[in-house]
């Protein structure tokens, strides 16, 4: 009951945070962003064509006005068509998002459960020779780029100069239960993932290692130690619950990336018709309908997932209470 | 004479620090017998909590080490360079410590029965249902008012003075014959100490087993000991029965201890006596007596060549000093 009322509250508190984030993005990428009659009328248009083209798109209109229109597309949902391909914004979204997080879903995953089981392994051998290892491996893998690392991988398993077992781009799986083959999607999600995984290991384990280094100092864990506990249960058990706190923290407040940024890298280098792709086109186009779309659920998703976050912190450290 | 039950000889700790190699315990030795309570006192870093801490092998390696002529037998079995997972079978079964502070020496993300039930089910072949009976009597044991509800709270909801009942009950929860209470009582109010330092004596009686109690604190030692182990700067100044040590100080760092602790029934002092000096730094440490610059009975003997320390096999008492007082 606590929890639903903390919830309830939370939320109610964020619609400020919305509608300033609304009024900072209206601001600079509607009101003062492209004028986009130019850009629908093309080079040979008069003076009156592109002041009718003006008048429609809403331009002339007062910024109240303007603002006020841009929140009821924000609360309806509805952010109109893209300028581009006149398809409607959410659905353009609901087509590439699923896809988007496919993608990135399985890296993210194993990448963080990668780095945890490096963290704990070489904070428990701090100053070791395992440690160092780890830590330089770790170090290696950050400084190596992610276009070189996308290359290297699609080189090793999806040409004829390495293993050919993958398709280098593409993405023939059904997004739809009865077209959904799960053969299909590791085809297509195997090299992705690998590319996420090795990018984002280094950079996690560093910070995981970090934060269970500062756990294993702590008293209970000698306690512990003292009553005969393993390593295994040491780590697993003591240690590790102790740390979620940061480690959840960092992984749920990277979701919204993972769910509207997919990876652009990623997305353009395999081919994947995923959101990411989608609102990196409109940047470049200054597509306002899907920039704008981005922006608002972008923040949308933060609000729900730091909520998230707080009732999870509860969850984990009986310490904290939601007040 | 019986066996000990604990024998530690040439104990030798160093710790590799920025300033070199530190020897933080150097060359000691004791024996504790079944059943008795031992004192182990001394100021603020002379080794007596980290000597231990490795007795149960928990010198943090790297940095620390245990020197290699070093041997602490329990029960006839060396300890030193034991298999870690050998030594582990013994943690809380055989040997059980208390520690510190209360506050930070229970995980504060499990309720206390889960770490209690963690202890007996790894120690004891018993399930989780029995594991989690053992644990509510033994918290009944140690006077805790409704065990079965609290066995499911978590430590911050419990005061400082419940904290360590149920960090002694976690102890004593396998029957160890050797308990190791590193200043059990230091964090606690004064009326808190006495029902703990109580508590423990009971359950001592009740399991029959050997308390290494190491404290600063000569008062508790006075009233719970046997007998006192009295350490200096990494050496062990004397050792003998607390009526010796308190009444017949042979040793002048122990007389100087002594005469620095406030007395409420005697005769007013208008200064409390202090021990003149500072403990020399570990990383230079003088070629004699380490107590030689604090004490007022040094002789160029003291200077040259550290006193050692014979232990009299029959009465178990000694003191490490040229000019002892008789």
């Amino acid at each position: 009951m606590d929890t639903l009322r903390y919830t309830l509250r939370k939320l109610l508190y964020s619609v400020p945070l919305i509608l300033g984030v609304t009024l900072l993005s209206f601001t600079l990428m509607v009101y003062f962003g492209p004028d986009m009659a130019y850009e629908k009328l093309g080079k040979n248009a008069t003076e009156e064509d592109i002041e009718r083209e003006r008048e429609k798109l809403g331009y002339n209109k007062p910024f109240v006005v303007r603002y006020g229109n841009f929140l009821t597309s924000v609360l309806t949902f509805d952010f109109g068509e893209s300028f581009s391909t006149n398809q409607r914004v959410m659905d353009m979204f609901a087509e590439t998002i699923p896809v988007s997080i496919m993608v990135a879903l399985p890296g993210f995953i194993l990448g963080n459960l990668i780095s945890i089981i490096f963290g704990l392994w070489a904070a428990y051998h701090r100053g070791q020779r395992l440690d160092k290892t780890i830590m330089a491996g770790a170090v290696v893998g950050m400084s190596i780029s992610f276009l070189i690392v996308v290359i290297v991988f699609q080189l090793l398993l999806c040409s004829d100069y390495g293993l050919n077992m993958f398709p280098t781009t593409g993405w023939e799986v059904g997004m739809n239960l009865e077209e959904f083959n799960i053969l299909d999607y590791f085809e297509y999600v195997t090299v992705p993932a690998i590319c996420t995984i090795f990018v984002s290991v280094g950079y996690n384990t560093r910070f995981y290692r970090a934060v269970f280094v500062e756990e294993l100092t702590r008293d209970h864990v000698r306690t512990a130690k003292a009553f005969g506990c393993g390593p295994v249960r040491l780590l697993f058990k003591h240690v590790l619950k102790n740390s979620l706190i940061p480690i959840l923290t960092r992984i749920i407040l990277s979701l919204p990336f993972v769910i509207i940024g997919g990876s652009i890298i990623i997305e353009s280098y395999f081919g994947i018709p995923g959101v990411g792709s989608v609102v990196y086109d409109a940047i470049v186009n200054g597509d306002q309908p899907i920039t704008k779309a981005a922006v608002v659920c972008t923040a949308i998703l933060y609000v729900f997932f730091l909520t998230l976050t707080d009732i999870l912190y509860q969850v984990v450290d009986p310490r904290i209470s939601l007040k | 004479m019986t066996t000990p039950l604990l024998s530690v000889k040439d104990l030798v700790i160093e710790f590799n620090t920025e300033h070199g190699l530190i020897r933080a315990v150097d060359r000691i030795s004791f024996d504790i017998f079944e059943g008795e309570t031992v004192g182990l006192v001394g100021e603020s870093g002379c080794g007596k909590s980290i000597t231990s801490l490795s007795i149960l092998g928990l010198i943090p390696s790297p940095p620390g080490r245990i020197g290699a002529e070093s041997s602490i037998k329990y029960q006839g079995k060396e300890l030193v360079g034991l298999p870690e997972e050998q030594l582990r079978l013994m943690r809380g079964h055989d040997i059980s410590m208390i520690f510190q502070e209360p506050m930070t020496a229970l995980n504060p993300v499990f309720t206390v029965g889960n770490q209690m039930m963690e202890v007996i089910m790894r120690h004891k072949k018993v399930n989780k249902k029995e594991a989690l009976k053992m644990a509510v009597k033994m918290l009944e044991d140690v006077g805790i008012p409704a065990p079965e509800k609290r066995v499911h709270n978590y430590p911050h909801q419990l005061s400082g003075g419940m904290r360590q009942r149920v960090m002694i009950a976690m102890a004593l929860s396998c029957n160890p014959h050797l308990l190791l209470a590193d200043e059990p009582t230091t964090a606690l109010d004064v009326t808190i100490q006495a029902q703990v330092m109580d508590l423990m004596g009971d359950m001592q009686k009740k399991q029959n087993m050997a308390v290494i109690l190491v404290t600063h604190d000569l008062g508790v030692v006075a009233e719970f000991c046997q007998r006192v182990i009295v350490m200096y700067c990494g050496h062990i100044a004397e050792v003998g029965t607390v009526d010796q040590i308190f009444n017949r100080p042979q040793h002048p760092y122990t007389k100087g201890l002594l005469a620095s602790v406030p007395r409420v029934l005697e005769e007013k002092v208008e200064f409390l006596p202090t021990i003149s000096g500072t403990v020399p730094d570990l990383g230079n440490l003088p070629k004699g007596c380490r107590f030689a610059d604090r004490c007022e009975r040094a002789t160029e003997e003291c200077n040259a060549k550290p006193p050692q320390l014979t232990i009299d096999e029959k009465t178990q008492a000694g003191v490490a000093c040229y000019h002892p007082y008789k």
